[in-house]
């Protein structure tokens, strides 16, 4: 399996784990695969997409059938490849995300000891999702109180000036671990206190023996990450599709 | 079709998708800074784009649409070269 796809797979393992004890279900059909969940703050994302022209249909009407289920996740070949036809059906590609790995031959950078950085408590959890929201969509604090007991995950707080101001979150997976929801409060942007959190993570999931450290990263975010020791393996996209009006 | 005439259609058309009528745009307004306009919003505005100017992006090009003055240049230049 390419790095890559390593990288696409370990980010749908994330999901399935957030997933476990909400109400939601893993969904398997012979073309793709998808967590449907009825929590709304939660993506619904459709992966492992074998793209023809059989597929395609079968796509489009189970989103039809779930609103919130919109959004799909290709690779940089299935794009390129596929062009025509998600054209023809009438997706709209949202965003672009890089796929990161800890280059093992780098040396680790030093934090730069502006936060104080713990393991996220159920009384921070509250601030944690604040913060984290302002990075993505609201996000559901019962959704992440679960994560909070799990073993594989690891929520941590970044403080400054006793002020909760960024947030990370460590996944581990068959010997790999991720780096998920990387977030600074909007107020405390552009002062490197990310890039800290994240190399603060590299640093506990190496000390932890973790084999491979990955990540998913706008475009915005890359050079940050790389700076920080990552490589990036290519790209993976973001799709959304709605029905035609009639 | 001017650049402010461009960005008058796309301001009435992002007003139609949203079933609202006091949404304005400049160049440099994103997604983030619009209620309402969210991934599934956006796909529907991109799709009605292309219809109402009888244009085609390709899926990289639509990738780069990150401000509403990206959307103007792609229009614009797409009507020159259609």
């Amino acid at each position: 399996m390419s790095r890559h796809q390593h990288i696409i797979n370990h980010l749908f393992a994330f999901f399935e784990h957030c997933s476990e004890n909400s109400t939601s279900k893993l969904l398997v059909n012979k073309h793709f695969k998808t967590i449907t969940t009825e929590d709304s703050s939660w993506p619904n994302f459709i992966f492992d997409v074998q793209l023809n022209n059989n597929s395609i249909p079968e796509i489009t009407e189970t989103i039809s059938n779930r609103p919130q289920l919109n959004h799909i996740i290709l690779d940089e070949k299935q794009l390129e490849e596929n062009e025509d036809l998600l054209t023809q059906y009438g997706f709209i590609p949202l965003a672009e995300w890089a796929c990161l790995e800890f280059d093992n031959s780098t040396t680790l950078k030093q934090n730069h000891n502006n936060l104080t950085i713990k393991t996220t408590s159920p009384k921070d959890l509250k601030d944690w999702i604040g913060v984290a929201s302002s990075g993505f969509k609201a996000l559901s604090l019962e959704l992440f109180k679960n994560l909070l007991s799990s073993k594989n995950t690891t929520l941590y707080s970044g403080y400054h000036q006793n002020k909760l101001i960024a947030t990370a979150l460590l996944f581990k997976h068959n010997n790999t671990a991720g780096i998920y929801h990387v977030v600074t409060h909007p107020n405390y942007r552009n002062k490197g206190f990310g890039a800290e959190i994240f190399s603060f993570c590299e640093q506990e999931a190496l000390k932890n023996k973790a084999d491979r450290v990955i990540a998913q990263s706008t475009q915005e975010g890359l050079n940050t990450w790389i700076d920080t020791g990552m490589k990036q393996y290519g790209n993976f996209y973001l799709l959304c599709w709605n029905k035609p009006k009639q | 079709m001017n650049r402010t005439q461009v960005l008058q259609e796309i301001t009435q058309l992002l007003n139609e998708v949203l079933e609202r009528n006091d949404v304005t745009l400049d160049e440099n307004t994103t997604a983030k800074d619009v209620d309402g306009w969210d991934s599934l919003n956006h796909a529907i505005f991109i799709g009605e784009i292309q219809q109402h100017f009888k244009i085609k992006f390709s899926l990289r090009e639509v990738i780069g649409l990150k401000k509403v003055g990206n959307i103007c240049d792609l229009v614009i230049e797409r009507l020159a070269n259609d």
